[in-house]
């Protein structure tokens, strides 16, 4: 619109003008020529008027002279004849004269008129002009208008330039603030998102926080109940699960039967095993990353609990029995509760394998794992998180923690024991050398804390003085063999007996008093990784490289 | 027994749809307080009340969930372990009323109590202050119809704006939590009572 040629509207103007003012000029011509050919007129006849009255008085005066004459000639004679002709000729001419005059009057007469009409003409004229001058006055104004309307639009497309400019900026603007609002939209529904998961965790601790503190209240009641139970039987007899633990404690033997065999417990190894503290369950944990709870009793295992991403290497339960703590090739702890079979924890920090994992006699809250990474931890169960970390300078193999909770003995892979202060985390004493090779593991008496028993791949198993830290057994068998791989030795409750498992498939028993091969249990047909001790029993459980599982009685 | 398995903690879940007052109930029966402002819930808020029911002293810990259906994420974990379930609607808007059926069959769907006919519901009809109830389009003859087909569900109707029934219907959600509560400690005692004719026949056997 803007970049076509001048408006139609000036040209339109001007041209309307021109054609109007030629016109009127136009109109006015014709008159103004007539009224010039009549004043032009009207000189010529005023000029024959006066030639006419100077002849008619030179006429005049002839016949005067004439007059004049005749009387002189009156008197002459012969005069009378040429007075008459003369005044025939006077008689003549006065007709002329009339004539002449007659014409002068018409002249006049015509004159007047032309007069007339030129006045009209002038006054037509005087009209015209007067027209002429306002419609000039018009033109110029509209000239005026003309260019105010001109500048006026030159102004207006400016500004219209201007305002797409602006506009353009505008929509630039509207465009950048649009992407800034999906961006906005975006990011919220992230957040939202992001909400979401905070509240579903929130909830889930909520649940888990829920959940302890129901088992608290029900493990206080049950307790109550107990106490309850003692007080009105009197004897101080106990129910169902503590009977054993009475027992035990008068009479322990070495099992020699198998109970149950259980072939492939596990798919592949079964490296770790460990009886609850009250006896009554079982826990086994193998290659194929799963852990399974038995009933050694009735020999069926009454749950699963999944989770580790790596082969289980070690597992224990809490002093309460309450939970199950178990250490992985993957490098993390987990826990679980025994009842509900729920994950409370993932304990993660150790930087490869955690091999071992053990509790104290009373300390629920805390725990101690030894890792391929050189450090023993030191946990917080409540908390979930790692609170001392020790560096210990080999690959630690086995940890152990006194009965007491005060020290913690490590295996490792220097062939060294070591005694660490569990409060500070101090180095206590160190048994350099005590095995010609790897410690694979270390145990320490289950109630008296009596001895430390410490099994190495040199084919022997050395019990240890925990108060004067010297040797006193070596405990070897022809048939015992540890090299190549993982013995896990244990110890009886009533500390007179230690069993270890050996590749070649047996589990040798020795007596601690006389440090010599009580029994030997032949029935596993791989190598024997890991045995336990019931606590309240004199049962032993063993497992293998093929996953059986052998409950002893 | 002399020390009967007391639990002290319930959890209390308000379902209903987007903006019948859920969080605006849990707010004005903990704290007293009610904002006009509408605020949408993502997710699910905590907040914890220290009750007194019939001489027991519980806490209520009630979790008031998203009805906004953007901001639900409720999965299991939300209604786990509740307690008490509490379905609100808004007595001016007919859909809220309608969609109870589904809050219900949700909840028992995830939730899966082990009885479900007999979980405790409570149904509050929320806002019955607006324009003095003029506005009100589903009648109380309706509502407590519809309880009284899902089981007798207590029902209540309560104003968070002007503090309209919600001490009398949070008691009564707490009551009910309990009551179901009361039917497991019958079962405790029996176990007890097994461990203590064992108790009995052992130490006669002993003496």
């Amino acid at each position: 619109m803007a970049s076509s040629g001048p408006p139609p509207l000036e040209v339109y103007l001007l041209s309307s003008l021109r054609k109007r003012n030629a016109l009127e000029v136009d109109a006015l011509r014709p008159v103004v020529e007539s009224y010039l050919r009549i004043l032009f007129d009207k000189t010529l006849l005023r000029k024959e008027c006066s030639q006419l009255d100077k002849r008619t008085k030179a006429l005049a005066e002839e016949k005067e002279t004439l007059k004049r004459e005749l009387l002189h000639k009156d008197e002459n004679e012969g005069k009378a004849a040429m007075a008459e002709k003369l005044t025939r000729k006077n008689a003549e001419l006065g007709e002329e004269v009339l004539q002449s005059y007659k014409e002068n009057a018409r002249i006049a007469q015509e004159l007047a008129a032309k007069v007339s009409e030129v006045t009209t003409l002038r006054e037509d004229s005087d009209r015209y002009l007067t027209e002429r001058d306002k419609l000039q006055l018009t033109v110029s104004e509209l000239g005026e208008r003309n260019k105010e309307l001109l500048t006026q639009v030159e102004e207006e497309r400016s500004t219209t330039r201007v305002l797409h400019v602006e506009l353009d900026t505008v929509s630039q603007e509207k465009k950048e603030c649009e992407q800034r609002c999906e961006q906005a939209k975006a990011e919220n529904a992230k957040l939202v998102e992001v909400l979401l998961e905070m509240k579903e965790k929130e909830a889930e601790r909520m649940n888990a926080a829920n959940d302890y503190y129901d088992s608290v209240v029900s493990n206080a009641n049950l307790q109550a109940a107990r106490r309850m139970g003692a007080a009105q039987s009197g004897a101080g007899a106990i129910d169902g699960d503590w009977q054993d633990m009475d027992a035990s404690d008068f009479a322990v033997g070495v099992p020699k039967m198998v109970k149950h065999l259980l072939p492939e417990a596990h798919a592949g190894a079964c490296q770790a095993c460990s009886f609850s503290n009250k006896g009554t369950l079982l826990a086994t944990g193998g290659a194929d990353q799963v852990i399974k709870v038995w009933e050694p009793k009735k020999g069926a295992a009454s749950s699963t609990l999944q989770g580790t991403l790596g082969s289980v290497l070690d597992l224990e339960f809490t002093p309460d029995d309450g939970f199950l703590v178990a250490a992985g090739a993957d490098g993390a702890l987990r826990m679980w509760s025994v009842d509900t079979g729920r994950s409370k924890h993932t304990l993660t920090g150790h930087k490869d394998k955690v091999h071992s994992v053990s509790f104290g006699a009373n300390e629920s809250k805390k725990c101690v794992s030894g890792g391929q990474d050189r450090t023993i931890r030191i946990w917080d169960l409540v908390k979930g998180y790692c609170v001392q970390t020790i560096a210990c300078g080999s690959t630690c193999f086995s940890v152990c923690m006194g009965q007491n909770g005060s020290f913690v003995y490590s295996g490792h892979f220097d062939g060294s024991v070591r005694v660490w202060d569990f409060r500070t985390g101090s180095l206590e004493k160190q048994l350099p050398s005590l095995h010609g090779s790897q410690v694979s593991s270390v145990c320490v008496s289950p109630v008296s804390d009596r001895y430390l028993v410490s099994a190495g791949r040199d084919n022997c198993v050395k019990v240890v003085d925990t108060v004067t830290f010297e040797t006193v057994h070596t405990l070897e068998s022809p048939s015992f063999k540890t090299a190549g791989a993982k013995a896990v030795p244990c110890i009886s409750p009533d500390d007179a007996y230690v069993a270890c498992g050996s590749t070649t498939g047996a589990v040798c028993v020795w007596s601690t008093r006389t440090g010599t091969v009580d029994t030997e249990l032949k029935k596993h047909k791989q190598g024997v990784l890991a045995c336990a001790w019931n606590p309240s029993a004199a049962m032993i459980a063993s497992t293998d490289q093929k996953g059986d599982l052998i409950i002893w009685d | 027994m002399a020390a009967p398995r007391k639990r002290t903690l319930l959890k209390v879940i308000i379902l209903g749809d987007s903006g019948v007052g859920k969080t605006s109930l849990m707010h004005q029966y903990v704290s007293k307080k009610f904002s006009n402002q509408y605020k949408a819930t993502i997710g699910a808020d905590f907040l914890t009340k220290e009750v007194q029911v019939e001489d027991r002293l519980v806490t209520m810990q009630i979790w008031d969930t998203a009805g906004q259906e953007r901001f639900q994420s409720l999965g299991v974990a939300f209604y786990r372990g509740a307690d008490c379930c509490v379905l609100v609607y808004d007595v001016n808007t007919a859909k809220t009323f309608e969609n109870l059926d589904n809050w219900r069959d949700e909840f028992l769907i995830q939730a899966s109590p082990k009885d479900p006919d007999n979980f405790p519901f409570v149904v509050l009809g929320n806002k019955v202050d607006v324009d003095g109830g003029s506005s009100r389009v589903v009648s109380k003859k309706k509502a407590t119809t519809w309880c009284a087909s899902k089981g007798d569900v207590p029902y209540y109707e309560t104003s968070a704006k002007e503090d309209i029934n919600i001490d009398a219907a949070f008691q009564c959600i707490a009551k009910n939590a309990l009551k179901n509560e009361v039917e497991e400690e019958i079962y405790i005692p029996d176990t007890i009572d097994v461990n203590a004719k064992a108790n009995v026949s052992k130490s006669s056997g002993c003496c």
